[in-house]
């Protein structure tokens, strides 16, 4: 495992952002770290990061404990995130050129041709930066020395559709092998790239699995009846945002296969006309998902 | 990787180092132009500002380096980076010390070569002042740094904490008992052993910081090292106040080289004569300098008061074996007394109180100067003030006591004299540094003002000669001893300043002096300095004695 966290804990005083979370990157696994605003993607990223010091619990990357993270390692790390200070004062051209004695790896050539796909202007002081460029900045200094691992908080931020797609873009150039842990709200631009989610919910991991197991146990489920839809006083707990609207009654199915499910329609609703079953987008699991987990909190 | 991360900083904080380095050369020219006399004095008030605007510059500059990469922030680009701590803690060091203390001591090496100081003195006064600037503004300035992200934070918790030292001042000086300050720096003002408390707390402040860096630059614990700061600060204040005068003399004699066994004895002698009145004259001049009205009457209030805390006994003293011209300076008096049966009911150095406003305390010192003038081997009779808190002294002073004074007694010797001319003479005393006279805008003093780059001599004596009819004014005697080992720092830069007003005419004509007027064109100043050459201890025991008997008319004593 690149990435492994058991139980971690982190409080900012009364408040616990970190719950025990238990995660695991694989090698080579694309993570996309997801979740609602405050539900602790950002405070993870910084536990591992050595940024913060967890409060309790364990946190090793590149199988070093993170609060043991060296040199060493970090040269092996590249770290984009959408609060990143870089010296303000200093021009694009003379902060990787302050970079690369620190990077055994750093590979002159594939920074220029990151630094053109970008379109960054070296001569221009960071300070004086959009946020847009200064995200591709953050980037162009995080790829060319080849990380093992890429870690990515919110990188798309802000940051309008053009310079979205430039920046994943250069990101899926560079991949390669690499590890990637990516936390955002941009679900969309990393449907692509994520191989493994994990969906946090208020400082707890609600769970992670492989992006392919995910949406293929995901599924929207419209049922047109007979007469007008009512939602059921039981559902099978499977279903999530059941919803009666006329005569049609939705939900999104959380464990699909078709025999399960039509045993479960045959059990919870009577007067079936007709059964459509959809795939789901990952915003839209997403959303079922974190609405479902705010409804349990109350 | 610790140069170039220096030279990265270089590149981004250039403009204030040379910010700060234009400032220190601006105050070293303030200096040489002030002159020996300080004038012209709108020069000297316009340009006040600057030896603070440097010590500030100082401090922004090593606050602004380590926030380069600032250890408290959480969005910071430097710590996800293969940069390791301690190189970047070293870079920060270096660039203090590279980019403003060794231009500050060019520019003193500089000032002081251009005021005509030799220029071996000159490098070394130049090193020491670095030293002091390190120690007192560059590390505690990278400590603020270090606990703080930006330089406005580290504005408002500098003053915030300055401001709770101040009460914790107040605090300690207005809830304390006086008497714990007996023991510690604010007692030894005026001894010539200051130097080792500001030493030690110079080196509390030194350690302090260096422990707080490698802590935060280890560990980014900010609210910690915060504590840890601030601990550092309240340690060296303690240091400062409360350090063992005890142990400040045993670190001074450690230092001394061993001297040979020193001729001077000192006895209680009963049978000599007091002079008439023991009462202190309110100073009306320091170091030659006429004080304001105002000074000397709340000065005399002060004494008073303190007086009236204090019960102070005379003792006649005979001393014997002091060479012709010597001084014979106390840096502590000790007193012991004792009951007849021996038990001890009183042991101190003199008497602290709590200043007029319940804040503060003012030490009054057990002391003693001799200013020989008789021939080698000679007896002189003097006296030993002692005094004694009020409560102590108005319960034992009836009762025979056994009663022993414990002196550290210095010898000093005079050095050949040198003279000046008293008006318009401008010469380099030995010792003293570049000197020049003149007479006042009232025509009724004779100012010497000399500039230095070294420590002042410990005493010396002053007067105004004509040469012609060997006629002299009365003397000047000042003695401000320091057995420090290394030169006196200036605050603004190397070069410090002294002058010394010396009166020949009385504007009221109730007085008149040998030489005035008619003789000044051609009188001349006579200076001699004293060093010393032998520190030794001796005690005095006095069986049994009556305090009473031997009651001071007035309560005020020596400070």
């Amino acid at each position: 495992m690149t990435i492994q966290t058991s139980d971690l804990h982190k409080a900012y005083g009364h408040h616990e952002a970190l719950r025990g979370l238990t995660l695991s990157v694989p090698e080579g696994a694309a993570l996309a770290l997801i979740g609602a605003n405050g539900a602790g993607k950002t405070t993870t990223i910084k536990v591992l990061m050595n940024i913060l010091a967890p409060s309790s619990g364990m946190a090793t990357i590149l199988g070093v404990d993170s609060r043991r993270l060296s040199p060493r390692e970090f040269a092996q790390i590249g770290y984009v995130s959408e609060n990143q200070r870089m010296p303000g004062k200093l021009t694009v051209a003379q902060y990787l050129a302050h970079l690369r004695p620190f990077y055994a790896n750093w590979d002159n050539v594939l920074e220029r041709s990151i630094l053109d796909r970008l379109r960054l202007p070296p001569e221009r002081r960071i300070r004086d930066l959009s946020h847009g460029m200064r995200m591709k900045m953050a980037l162009a200094c995080a790829l060319p020395f080849r990380p093992k691992l890429l870690v990515l908080d919110e990188p798309f931020s802000g940051l309008d559709p053009l310079v979205r797609e430039e920046f994943m873009e250069s990101l899926l150039e560079q991949a390669g092998s690499m590890t990637v842990l990516i936390s955002t709200h941009e679900l969309a631009d990393i449907e692509d790239v994520a191989t493994h989610v994990a969906f946090l919910d208020d400082g707890t991991l609600l769970f992670q699995e492989a992006m392919s197991d995910l949406t293929g146990r995901m599924r929207r489920v419209q049922i047109v009846l007979n007469q007008e839809a009512i939602e059921p006083p039981q559902t099978p707990p499977s279903w999530l945002q059941v919803r009666a609207l006329g005569n049609v009654l939705s939900f999104v199915e959380t464990r699909f296969s078709q025999r399960e499910l039509d045993a479960r329609i045959a059990t919870a609703v009577a007067g079936v006309r007709s059964v459509d079953v959809q795939l789901l987008s990952l915003r839209s699991i997403f959303i079922a998902t974190a609405r479902n987990a705010q409804r349990k909190a109350g | 990787m610790i140069w170039h991360l220096f030279r990265k900083d270089v590149r981004l904080l250039w403009p204030m180092a040379l910010a700060v380095g234009v400032a220190a050369a601006l105050c070293a020219m303030r200096t040489t132009m002030l002159g020996f006399f300080d004038q012209p004095r709108a020069l000297d008030r316009l340009t006040a500002f600057l030896p603070i605007l440097v010590a500030l510059g100082i401090a922004i500059v090593a606050v602004m380096v380590v926030h380069q990469e600032p250890l408290s922030g959480p969005q910071e680009d430097w710590l996800i980076r293969p940069i390791r701590r301690s190189d970047l803690a070293l870079s920060k060091v270096l660039f203090v010390l590279l980019m403003v203390n060794v231009p500050l001591l060019l520019i003193d090496v500089a000032q002081q070569v251009a005021l005509h100081f030799p220029l071996s003195v000159s490098i070394e006064a130049a090193v020491y002042r670095s030293v002091v600037v390190v120690f007192c503004f560059s590390l505690p300035a990278l400590m603020l740094g270090v606990v703080t992200r930006s330089l406005a934070d580290a504005f408002v918790f500098g003053i915030a904490a300055a401001i709770g030292f101040v009460f914790v001042f107040m605090f300690a000086t207005a809830a304390l008992n006086p008497a714990l300050f007996e023991i510690g720096g604010q007692a030894g003002m005026q001894a010539g052993m200051m130097w080792v408390s500001v030493w030690a707390t110079g080196l509390v402040v030194a350690i302090g910081a260096v422990a707080t860096l490698a802590f935060q630059y280890s560990t980014r614990r900010t609210l910690m090292a915060r504590g840890i700061g601030l601990a550092v600060m309240l340690a060296a204040m303690c240091t400062f106040m409360f350090l063992p005068r005890t142990v400040v003399m045993r670190i001074q004699e450690s230092l001394w080289e061993s001297s040979p066994g020193d001729a001077t004895q000192l006895r209680f002698d009963p049978t000599a004569r007091l002079a008439g009145s023991a009462a202190e004259m309110t100073p009306s001049y320091v170091n030659g300098a006429s004080l304001p009205s105002s000074y000397i009457a709340a000065r005399a209030a002060e004494m008073a008061r303190i007086g009236k805390q204090m019960g102070s006994i005379r003792l006649p003293l005979g001393i014997s074996g002091l060479h012709a011209g010597d001084i014979l300076l106390a840096d502590r008096v000790a007193v012991r007394i004792q009951s007849m049966p021996g038990k001890v009911l009183y042991e101190g150095a003199g008497v602290c109180t709590r200043g007029g406003s319940g804040v503060g305390v003012t030490c009054t010192n057990n002391a003693l100067e001799i200013w020989s003038s008789t021939a080698a081997g000679s007896a002189i009779a003097s006296e030993q003030r002692l005094n004694l808190p009020i409560a102590v002294y108005e319960r034992i002073k009836n009762d025979p006591v056994r009663v022993e004074i414990m002196y550290a007694l210095t010898r000093l010797a005079p050095q050949p004299s040198q003279a000046i001319a008293a008006i318009g003479g401008r010469r380099s005393l030995a010792e003293v540094g570049s000197c020049a006279t003149r007479i006042d805008d009232d025509a009724d003093e004779i100012q010497l003002g000399c500039l230095t780059n070294v420590e002042v001599p410990s005493c010396a004596d002053v007067v105004l000669e004509d040469p012609q009819t060997n006629r002299r004014n009365p003397e000047f005697k000042l003695c401000n001893p320091s057995y420090g080992p290394a030169h006196r720092e200036g605050f603004e830069d190397a070069v410090s300043r002294s002058s010394l007003s010396i009166p020949f005419r009385d504007p009221s004509g109730l007085a008149h002096f040998p030489v005035d007027g008619a003789a000044i064109e051609r009188a001349r100043i006579v200076l001699t300095v004293y060093d010393p050459v032998n520190h030794f201890r001796r005690t005095v025991s006095i069986p049994s004695i009556r305090l009473s008997d031997w009651q001071s008319p007035t309560g005020a004593g020596s400070e």
